[in-house]
């Protein structure tokens, strides 16, 4: 063999040099595919091309020449993929790559062209390991493998039948989520889901299925549909070879999804963005979103197109996160090593989602590698990470425990000011996912997450506080067409206050929150026109508002415990996506809600018309535990379309209803940990919002660019907002100190990304307004005397630049640039002497904004060798944030100072901050 | 409760807004027992007016009861307006009603005098950073429950150089300054700016212990030689405190990430001519309790003041080329032939440069 083959190089050879003076190429060549290259250049040369296209259609070509002759174009593209070719005195050129040799092939294994028998021509790579080899051997020869589905029978029988399964990473055995399943020349596919489960009805007969997810190598699947039946699938990690290698996943899911205002970004993309601490973080990179705006940094809270800080419903493995930050919001509560992906629904919010007016943040987290133990994790100035995976037993149960802790204190210390010498901030959170696979059809899912802030800053009071969620969800598959997902759940969130300076005053003030939840969802495909989701949601509430207590023996505080409180919230949904054609699509979902507010509850009860105000109160009614107080209900509709203007190109509109029954209130601009949350009641009407939206989506360059333009108008109803110098912490009776109000906003989203090549990241331009009214005829003295306002988070100009350039495979840069309108502020109308000082006298909210905001974030991330056997894989990220060191205004106050008013404007990063980390994984 | 280290301040001045203002301000306590009532009355200005406090002058000012009692208050300087004796019992209720000079009328709500439980004690505590000041108070009957405190700071502080020589030059002499003459020590009295209460609605009983009225950083001029301080307090009612909590949240506590947001703030002064027209204060009605301690330098340990910078003296001997004003001390003041002398600067001999005044007050040891 190695014999023929060594005359065969030289024939080649020869070959070569003879037909080098003949023909030449000219073109402008941008990602195109392999056959598409091929055809063109059949047609400027007249030659003809024999190639296996198992082998190249996945690959996309680049390539820019004006006359340059055939060969030395062809020795430049086909080099970087390991191919070679060889051209005949007829004209004719093969191509052929080191595979391994098949002796029988399936049929169809060549491609529709001209194919040509390999055999003859397979040359050897030297340089291949033993376990790429295998690993390619493995994978063409899935690949080419015919599939039989369902009960095998002679003839193929008329009509469809439905294939389901689950996509998996080969090398963990995670599931893949988000992956696109397509079949060849039909036009249809679906997408897995949470779990990396599909289900796809096809006519029955010879199919191929494309299956594509990023950052995976795309593969097929030759399938013979005989009846309905099960295929899982196996995907390869895209490990980059030492070569430049285009991957261009068919991501067109922008395009062609229903869905509109979804963002859906990948833990390689937000580890890609600098952070103030070098530390991946997941609310940056949503902050980084077009449509997402903030008060400011290092604020806990985001603002979706309009809405508050807590109208965002944030889910991590479906358990509700009530505080998603550590340490002043200078640290997400996530820990990137183990969040998969995290997906925003800003507009349309799928049907089995509700309880939150603006937007869902679906944060997943992985599940562990099932094949094999591994680790990862890193070190920062800050915090430290590890995490730890791998199979519990033979490949069926996995499990992964993910803890993150801080040692800030030394920050602190360095602070030359004394009143920070003895202050302390402290953090941690643990995560622990276990997944078991009983058989085929019975899956169950257990999630935990535990995190516990604690800080003590330039004064003598604590303040801590704490996530608790835990969850388990089994899945049930009843057939290929229908599955369920029961989950079981808690969320609890808390945090305390206490002081133990003064003996005699020394105090506890506690709150907390806990939600003990259960779903059913259940996802039926009946063909390939519908999909049907449906389910019931409760969730049971019980809330104690504020519970203060003395700590010390010595204290006198007198125990003050605000009534506990307790709710029921439920919901019915069902929705369609119906594929009409396969230009037009609808997606149309029905959610049924209802909160019921439970006794015991002692309610106050107010003279009818008069403010709400202690002086007007007429009678106290107690309700007994469990007695139903006060009910709201209504139907919440998820509306969606989506029409193609051919391949690459769509437009959506869609429309959407909610309502919130829980409220934070919280009179601070930015969300303070110490915000307390409460429910609807018989004086709180639960939030309402509607909006609708339209979009235009196009994709370029085989989708590695996307494009799209949303314009959306929405309103809000029953926004809370409060009466001057309300008492917002042990208050008794809250409603007095509440005023509602209403609001509306709109705006425009433009958004550009670039996914694959070298340089990737995305440049996103948002305009928006946020307006805000009281509405409320009970408030004698309304916020701006009842005019519209801006609200605190109405930033109407927005561009961000997210970029990353990838010099090598271990080596890339990323830039942030970030320029937004400044925030609205109150600004003083006057000063006058009072109590020893002169003090300011402030007027109508909002009229003013401080300066606009500019920041460029800069890192590198260096990565060590890629021999994919070592024992650990190092990487580190260095870099600078605030590159231009600009003093970006958090916000501009006056405050009196030994009797005069100083105005100051306060940056929170006001300098370059450099920061180092590593990062490892075995 | 803000990461120090990260974050920076700098200066602002905000952009010029043509509001309307030159809104009323009340501010005063009427104390309807044996002392004095002062009222004061003055105008809000524009943030860059430079002028100091607008005085409203020429208004008619009454106290009055529930009952209809009238007590009318004399203008004693621009704007101030008092009544040496009103002379009720605690528990009745009074209110404030002005009528100015352009006749326009005002009026408080009616407020309840209370009477101020006395001062236990002024007590303090020096710590690594500085010397705290408390107050300690009780009320028996657990009516007080909320507190207002003000006070007045007296220090002693001294110059770099003690001279009791001074060169006049007009006709080249260095005389002996008489007691009079010397200015070595001053005392300097200030007022408190900031706004301090206490309640204690959440305790079992009425007791105040250690409310800290003021701090005093370690090493800083008010405790280099002798410092003093009257506190006043003052029992005030459960609006009043809610009042003076905003007032302060809004002026003096902004600033970090979780300060409250700026809104308008109400007190209980209203304007009868036109009711949109905002007022600015709240009146209160109490008597008064007052108590004063002195702290020595000796009795606080460590304390690195004063530290004269640039202070220094130089010997001259002809006085006629002296580049520095004051004699300080004779090198030889026995021998009557040597007249040579250590000379200084004014500003390193005359406490006056600090601030204060060479006049020592009466209650001072």
């Amino acid at each position: 063999m190695r014999h023929y083959l060594l005359i065969l190089s030289i024939t080649v050879l020869a070959s070569t040099a003879r037909a080098q003076t003949a023909k030449t190429i000219t073109g402008n060549f941008a990602d195109v595919p392999f056959n598409q290259f091929i055809q063109e250049v059949e047609a400027q040369t007249g030659y003809h091309f024999y190639y296996d296209a198992s082998q190249t259609d996945s690959l996309k070509i680049t390539y820019r020449g004006d006359r340059v002759p055939l060969t030395t174009a062809l020795d430049e593209i086909l080099q970087q993929y390991g191919l070679r070719y060889s051209i005949d005195d007829q004209g004719h050129i093969f191509i052929t790559k080191a595979v391994q040799i098949y002796t029988t092939l399936p049929p169809g294994f060549f491609g529709t062209k001209k194919a040509v028998d390999t055999t003859s021509f397979a040359v050897e790579e030297p340089e291949e390991t033993e376990e790429e080899k295998a690993k390619n051997k493995l994978k063409a020869s899935l690949e080419n493998k015919l599939f039989e589905v369902g009960v095998k029978t002679n003839t193929i029988g008329q009509g469809n039948a439905t294939i389901a399964g689950y996509v998996r990473d080969e090398k963990t055995g995670e599931p893949i989520i988000g992956a696109n399943i397509t079949a060849e020349n039909k036009k249809t596919g679906t997408v897995t889901d949470q779990f990396g489960y599909f289900s796809l009805t096809l006519p029955k007969g010879r199919q191929v299925l494309l299956i594509t997810s990023i950052g995976m190598n795309d593969t097929k699947r030759q399938v013979m549909l005989y009846s309905d039946g099960k295929l899982n699938i196996d995907m390869f990690e895209y490990v980059p070879t030492l070569k430049r290698v285009i991957v261009s996943a068919d991501k067109t899911v922008n395009v062609k999804g229903v869905d509109m205002g979804v963002q859906k970004i990948n833990i390689k993309n937000i580890k890609q963005i600098p952070t103030a601490f070098g530390e991946a973080d997941v609310l940056r990179a949503v902050l980084t979103m077009p449509g997402v705006t903030s008060v400011g940094e290092s604020s806990t809270g985001f603002n979706v197109r309009g809405g508050a800080a807590d109208e965002n419903l944030i889910l991590f493995s479906d358990a509700t996160i009530y505080n998603p930050s550590h340490f002043f919001g200078f640290f997400s509560a996530f820990n990137p090593d183990v969040v998969k992906d995290v997906e925003l629904y800003k507009s349309s919010i799928p049907e089995r989602y509700g309880g939150r007016l603006a937007s869902v943040l679906d944060v997943t987290s992985r599940e562990g590698n099932k094949k094999k133990f591994a680790g990862n994790g890193g070190i920062g100035p800050l915090t430290s990470r590890l995490t730890l995976e791998g199979p519990i037993d033979s490949g069926r149960t996995s499990f992964i425990l993910g803890g993150r802790t801080t040692y800030s204190d030394w920050l602190l210390k360095q602070i030359p000011n004394d009143d920070y010498k003895n202050s302390s901030a402290r953090f941690y959170d643990v995560n622990l996912n276990i997944s078991h696979e009983f058989n085929a059809k019975n899956n169950l899912y257990i999630t935990g997450y535990l995190s516990q802030d604690k800080f003590r800053l330039n004064s003598d009071t604590t303040y801590k506080y704490s996530n608790k969620n835990a969850n388990i969800k089994y899945k049930h598959i009843f057939n290929n067409k229908l599955y369920g997902v029961f989950t079981a759940g808690v969320d609890a969130y808390n945090f305390s206050i206490s002081s133990v300076h003064n003996p005699v005053n020394a105090y506890k003030f506690a709150f907390d929150i806990n939600q003990t939840n259960f779903r059913a969802d259940f996802n039926y495909s009946p063909n390939n026109k519908h999909t049907i989701d449906f389910g019931l949601t409760s969730i049971l509430y019980k809330l104690h508002p504020g519970t203060y207590d003395p700590d010390d023996k010595q204290s006198l505080v007198v125990a003050d415990h605000v009534q506990a409180e307790q709710g029921l919230e439920s919901a019915l949904y069902i929705g369609d996506h119906y594929d009409v054609s396969s230009k037009f699509s609808v997606s149309a979902g029905l959610r049924y809600s209802m909160f019921n507010y439970l006794g015991p509850q002692t309610q106050y009860e107010y003279a009818p018309g008069l403010p709400r105000e202690t002086v007007n109160i007429i009678d106290t009614v107690n309700y007994p535990k469990g007695k139903v107080i006060k009910t709201y209900q209504g139907p919440e509709i998820r509306l969606s379309a989506r029409y193609s203007l051919g391949e690459n190109a769509s437009v959506k509109v869609s429309y959407n209803s909610l309502r919130q029954y829980i409220h934070m209130l919280s009179n601070t601009t930015a969300i303070s940990p110490t915000d307390i949350w409460k429910l609807s009641d018989a004086y709180i009407k639960p939030q309402l919002g509607d909006q609708v939206s339209l979009g235009l989506y196009h994709n370029f360059k085989s989708n590695t660019i996307e494009t799209s333009v949303e314009v959306y108008y929405k309103r809000l109803e029953n926004y809370l907002d409060y009466k001057s110098g309300a008492q917002l912490v042990l208050n008794h009776h809250i409603e007095t100190d509440i005023a509602n109000s209403k609001g509306y906003a709109y705006g425009a989203e433009l958004l550009i990304k670039k996914t694959a090549g070298k340089l990737n990241g995305w440049v996103s331009y948002t305009y928006s307004r946020t307006m805000l009214k009281t509405d409320d005829p009970l408030v004698t003295e309304p916020v701006n005397k009842g005019a519209w306002y801006p609200s605190d988070y109405d930033k109407p100009n927005i561009v961000n630049f997210i970029g990353n350039y990838r010099f090598s495979h271990r080596f890339s840069i990323s830039l942030n640039v970030i320029y937004s309108t400044g925030r609205p502020i109150t600004l003083p109308i006057a000063e006058y002497y009072y109590g020893g000082s002169y003090r300011v006298l402030y007027s109508d909210r909002n009229q003013y904004r401080i300066p606009d905001y500019f920041r460029t974030d800069f890192s590198m991330n260096i990565e060590g060798n890629h021999k994919i056997k070592q024992f650990a894989h190092n990487s580190w990220t260095i870099g600078l944030y605030n590159l231009t060191g600009r003093k970006n205004p958090y916000s501009v106050y006056f405050t009196s100072e030994n009797g005069v008013v100083n105005g100051y404007k306060l940056s929170i990063f006001g300098t370059v901050i450099p920061f180092i980390n590593y990062n490892f994984r075995f | 409760m803000m990461l120090a280290g990260l974050e920076c301040r700098q200066k602002y001045s905000p952009p010029l807004l043509q509001a309307l203002t030159g809104y009323l301000v009340v501010e005063g306590v009427i104390n309807a027992g044996q002392d004095t009532t002062r009222i004061r009355l003055s105008r809000t200005k524009k943030l860059d007016d430079s002028a100091g406090v607008v005085p409203e002058a020429g208004a008619t000012v009454l106290v009055q009861s529930e009952g209809g009692d009238r007590y009318q208050l004399s203008e004693d300087s621009a704007g101030y307006y008092t009544v040496p004796y009103i002379g009720a019992n605690p528990g009745q209720k009074f209110r404030l009603f002005i009528t100015t000079a352009g006749n326009r009328q005002y009026a408080s709500d009616y407020v309840e005098f209370k009477k101020t439980p006395p001062i236990d004690s002024i007590s303090w505590e020096r710590k690594k950073n500085g010397v705290y000041i408390y107050a300690n108070t009780h009320d028996n009957t657990n009516k007080t429950r909320y507190y207002r405190w003000e006070y007045v700071e007296t220090w002693e502080h001294h110059a770099a150089f003690e001279s009791d020589w001074e060169w006049r030059r007009e006709d080249t002499q260095i005389v002996y300054r008489t007691p009079a003459e010397r200015t070595y020590k001053c005392y300097t009295t200030r007022p408190s700016s900031d706004i301090v209460t206490t309640s204690t609605a959440k305790l079992s009983s009425d007791v105040v212990y250690d409310k800290q009225i003021i701090f005093i950083p370690a090493s800083t001029e008010r405790l280099g030689v002798k410092y003093s301080v009257l506190v006043k307090q003052y029992a005030i009612t459960a609006e009043a405190y809610k009042y003076w909590q905003q007032l302060s949240a809004l002026t003096e506590q902004l600033g970090s990430i979780f300060s409250v947001e700026p809104t308008e703030l109400t007190g209980n002064i209203h304007c009868l001519t036109d009711s949109t027209e905002p007022v600015i204060g709240f009146v209160s009605a109490s008597t008064v309790e007052q108590q004063r301690i002195f702290i020595d330098r000796q009795q606080i340990g460590e304390w690195y003041w004063p530290i004269y910078t640039g202070c220094d003296t130089v010997i001259i001997t002809d006085f006629l080329q002296a580049w520095y004003e004051v004699p300080v001390r004779p090198i030889y003041p026995n021998n009557p032939y040597f007249s040579w002398f250590e000379f200084s600067t004014e500003s390193c001999t005359d406490c006056r440069f600090q601030g204060g005044t060479l006049v020592k007050p009466p209650f001072w040891p």
